[in-house]
Parts: C-alpha cells; structure tokens; sequence
C-alpha cells in the first residue's frame, strides 16, 4: 500500500536565518525559529505538534534535542538520516503517519551552523578503512569521480557544469535572501582553484550557516487552515550505497528509481513540472538529476542545461533561490528545496516567482549520491 | 592477564579487514565471492545480496582506471585518485603512482602494488601503469 495523491498538504514553510548567524547560535536554536515561524504561517501553535521529524548532523539525538527545546512530547518521531534528502525522506514518512492516525499536525526541521563552526566540526566523518588512508577530499572526489566518469562516457564537459553554477548565480541575484551577490561567469568557474579535478571551488556548493521547517497536515484539516495548502501528490525513495567506492554505476543514481516512484503516485510526469529544484551539492549532481528522473535521456544533461536553458528566461526553470551554489548550503540542504517549491507555488518567490506554477518537483540527495528522495508538490487545482 | 575476548565455539577469529591486511602484508590483494562466483569488495562475513558465507580469493592484480580525480591538498603536489576496475571484476578506490599524474587516463591499465600510505601504517594496495602510453 502507498500513501493516497493528495491526502496531505504542506501548510506552513519557513527559513530560520540563513549565511552566517549569530555567534553562539546552535543548530536546534535554528530548528526552532524555522518551527515558529512556520507555525505562525499556517495558524497553528506549538501545543498542536505531535509529529516531530528532524535531523541534523551536528547533533546525534536531533528528535530530543528539539522536543525538548519545544517542550513538547510528539507521540511520532523520526530521526532518520540521510544527509541532505533526510527531510524529503522525512515528509514521506510523515505522510504515511498522517494517514495511518499516528500523528496529525507534523513538524519536520532542520538547522546547521557549519559556516559559524566551520565544516569540518559540523560534519565529521567516519573512517572508512578502505577509503580514507587514501585520501580523498570528501565530499567533493566522491562527486568528482562521478564528474569524471561522465565526461569519459558522455562527453560532457567542464564547460557544461559551469552553465549549472552561472545559471544558479543568475537565479540567486534575483533572491535577497542567497548568500552571493555577484555575477558569475563560465570562465569565472573554470579558472577558480581546482579541487578535485574535474571540480573547481565553483563546481562546489556553499558553505553556510541555515535552516528551516515545514508544517505538514491532512487535506482536510488544511481546509480548516487560513492558508493556501500545497499538496504532496508523490513521492519516492532509496539508498543505494553509503561509500562511493561501492556505487555499482557512477553515473546513475537512486533517482532512477525514486523518480519513477514519485512520478507514477503522482500521475505526472516531468513535463508538468513548473519548477524543478534538484539538490545542487556540484555541478554535476543536476545533470545526473534530470537525466535519472527523465528530463532527459542519460548522457544528455550536459548538453540540456547549455546556452542557459536551465537560467532565468530559459526553456527549464531550475533551482530558482539560487540553490545550494548560491543561496543557502548549511551541509542537508533538501529541507531548503523544499521550501522554495512550497513557496513558488504559494506565488511567494517575489522577483523570481514562476507566474502560475502549479506543480512542483524537489528531489534530495544525501551522502556521496547515495540517498536519493523525490517529491512532488501541486496547488489545490493539481489534486 | 584476563582474556577479554570470552570466545566460544561460534565466535569468529578473524575480522574481514583483518584477513585482508595479513594478505596485503604479503602482498596479496585479497577480495571476495558469492556463491555464484560473483566478485566483491569490500569484504564482508556474508555475502551481499544472497546472504551467504563468502568465498575468499587472491586478485592477480591487474586492472583500468575506472574513474580518476587529481586531489588537491593544500601545498601538496596532485593526488592521483581513482577508482580501479580489477580484472576479476571488482572495484576499488586506490592511488596511481605516476610521475606525470596529470596524463593518467580512464582506461589506462594498471598493476597492484603494495605500500603503507602513510607512516607507521599497514601496507595497502596502490597501482601503477603496466605499459607505456603511445
């Protein structure tokens, strides 16, 4: 049995501050003004919360942390993660709870502040015994060997994943809330300092402090709501591999298979999607997005997203905040994704607003491309 | 002194890596089978996919450059990192020592050596180039 199209919707979004926060702020003290604010954007108040799904990686039992920082006691919880698709994992998850009565008003939260503390110390990793000695520049060589592996059997080329980072800056100039607030050229993106070669620093997602919550409750109670509820119309799922020595084929991710899952719940397909947010970690992760999920034939993403097509007035309208290049990357960037498909639905995305976009997709990533978490939102209309 | 280790008849003496350091101190790459024959890495205690006991085996220790990436440390000359296909049909992350890292190719064929990769480490395995590139 799989969750029901459209019996739940998202009713409150919100960002906490986002960059570089106040000193001493904490993760949870993020979670908790995304929490309120998205609250107060739906009507509801703390005491309705009985839901409670969260991650983050700089604390180990996020779900305490946070109930108790709320002073609330959710009777269903989930911790799951991931990396940066946990909360599109979390809002499936949560979907399910909601139709099974296990809970009614779900509050899913995320906040970081490896910008502040610096990544290294938000983001500790394990030792692999087969891959550290070794060396790599993780995440980045994981990406990289991924990158280059494309390039080989598809010709991509640089010049293709620096059309990605250029057309996420384009859209970023249009949010005032995104990080930069600069220009950027292909040629910029190509002489920046290299990596791990085929990715340069531009290649790479940003570094910052951030977070944000979302409000999720069934259809008929965001009847009740005085708001304009989002409906979640699919979603889909999966884990393929945690180190990226063991990626069975690096150039096809688990978004081939839970593209396909959120796509089939929802009975759409990629051309109905008005705007697409693809968890931009590297240049080359939304080219092997469009291509899993079936924007494109695979090995065509480099050519796809060239001469613009994927930047502001272009024929796909990509990543739209600026993404995780250019607007806001605190390490599980999904949660922000997610915000902004609610919020360009809503008709809330001010200077960069899709005008009418009905139905929009975001898709997560986590790890070194081993998570993958797919979902589908649409306005009252699209149910 | 007190033997913490409380082994019974079932408890096993040897980890996966433990196996595979002691045939990379003697300068073997080790890896693993499936019951059907299907080669594996890392090793495991059952088999992925089946849920079996493994079969170990000995690579003859050639291979291609799978995918590649020059890693940039800070101060330090390029790494040649890369994701070498073995010819039994497993996969793993290794150096290429070359002088010329900048010419390395995906497809390039390669050979197993064994080195510590860093002081006072075990001895792991890295590969060279077998042939001169035309």
């Amino acid at each position: 049995m799989t969750s029901k199209r459209g019996s739940v919707a998202v009713v409150g979004a919100a960002e906490s501050d986002l960059g570089r926060v106040a000193d001493h702020m904490t993760p949870i003290d993020l979670m908790a003004q995304a929490v309120q604010r998205a609250l107060v954007d739906c009507g509801l108040r703390l005491q309705d919360v009985d839901g409670l799904f969260t991650a983050t990686s700089q604390v180990r039992m996020a779900p305490l942390a946070l109930a108790e920082y709320l002073g609330i006691r959710p009777s269903y919880f989930d911790g799951t993660n991931i990396g940066g698709s946990s909360f599109m994992s979390h809002l499936a998850h949560a979907h399910a709870a909601i139709e099974a009565g296990l809970c009614s008003v779900a509050v899913i939260a995320y906040g970081s502040t490896q910008r502040s503390v610096s990544r290294a110390a938000a983001s500790p990793r394990e030792y692999n015994a087969y891959e550290t000695p070794y060396r790599p520049i993780l995440p980045t060589s994981a990406y990289a060997l991924s990158a280059a592996r494309h390039m080989h059997l598809y010709g991509t080329t640089r010049e293709q994943m620096a059309e990605v980072a250029v057309a996420a800056r384009q859209w970023a100039l249009m949010n005032p809330k995104a990080w930069e607030k600069e220009p950027l050229t292909i040629d910029d993106v190509l002489s920046a300092r290299m990596i791990s070669d085929p990715l340069t620093v531009r290649d790479c997602c940003l570094v910052t402090d951030g977070g944000g919550a979302l409000v999720l409750v069934s259809a008929e109670k965001a009847r009740d709501l005085d708001v304009t509820p989002i409906y979640v119309l699919g979603h889909g799922e999966t884990l393929s591999h945690a180190s990226i020595s063991s990626m069975e084929d690096l150039t096809v991710t688990g978004a081939a298979q839970s593209g396909p899952q959120a796509f089939a719940m929802a009975g759409v397909t990629p051309a109905d999607m008005d705007v697409t947010i693809l968890y931009d970690a590297f240049t080359i992760t939304p080219i092997l997005f469009l291509e899993d999920l079936g924007y494109c034939p695979k090995g065509e993403g480099g050519r796809f997203v060239s001469g613009g097509a994927i930047a502001p007035g272009g024929s796909l309208a990509l990543n739209t905040n600026g993404g995780g290049l250019s607007y806001c990357h605190p390490g599980m960037y999904g949660m922000l994704g997610m915000i902004e498909a609610v919020q360009q639905l809503r008709g809330r995305s001010g200077k960069r607003q899709v005008d009418g976009a009905r139905m929009a997709l975001a898709h997560g990533n986590g790890g070194v491309l081993s998570s993958q978490c797919t979902v589908i939102f649409g306005t009252a209309d699209t149910v | 002194m007190k033997d913490e280790t409380q082994l019974t008849e079932n408890s096993l003496t040897q980890s996966p890596h433990g196996r595979f350091l002691e045939h990379a101190a003697r300068g073997e790459l080790a890896f693993q089978r499936d019951s059907t024959g299907r080669a594996f890495f890392p090793p495991r205690l059952i088999a992925p996919k089946e849920g079996t006991d493994p079969t170990w085996d000995v690579s003859v220790g050639t291979g291609a450059i799978h995918s590649l990436t020059l890693v940039r440390h800070k101060g330090e000359a390029p790494l040649a990192l890369a994701m070498i296909d073995l010819d039994e049909g497993f996969r793993i992350m290794s150096h290429v020592d070359a002088a010329d890292p900048e010419n390395l190719r995906i497809g390039d064929r390669v050979k197993v050596a064994f080195r510590p990769l860093a002081d006072g480490q075990p001895p792991m395995p890295v590969f060279a180039l077998t042939e001169e590139r035309a």
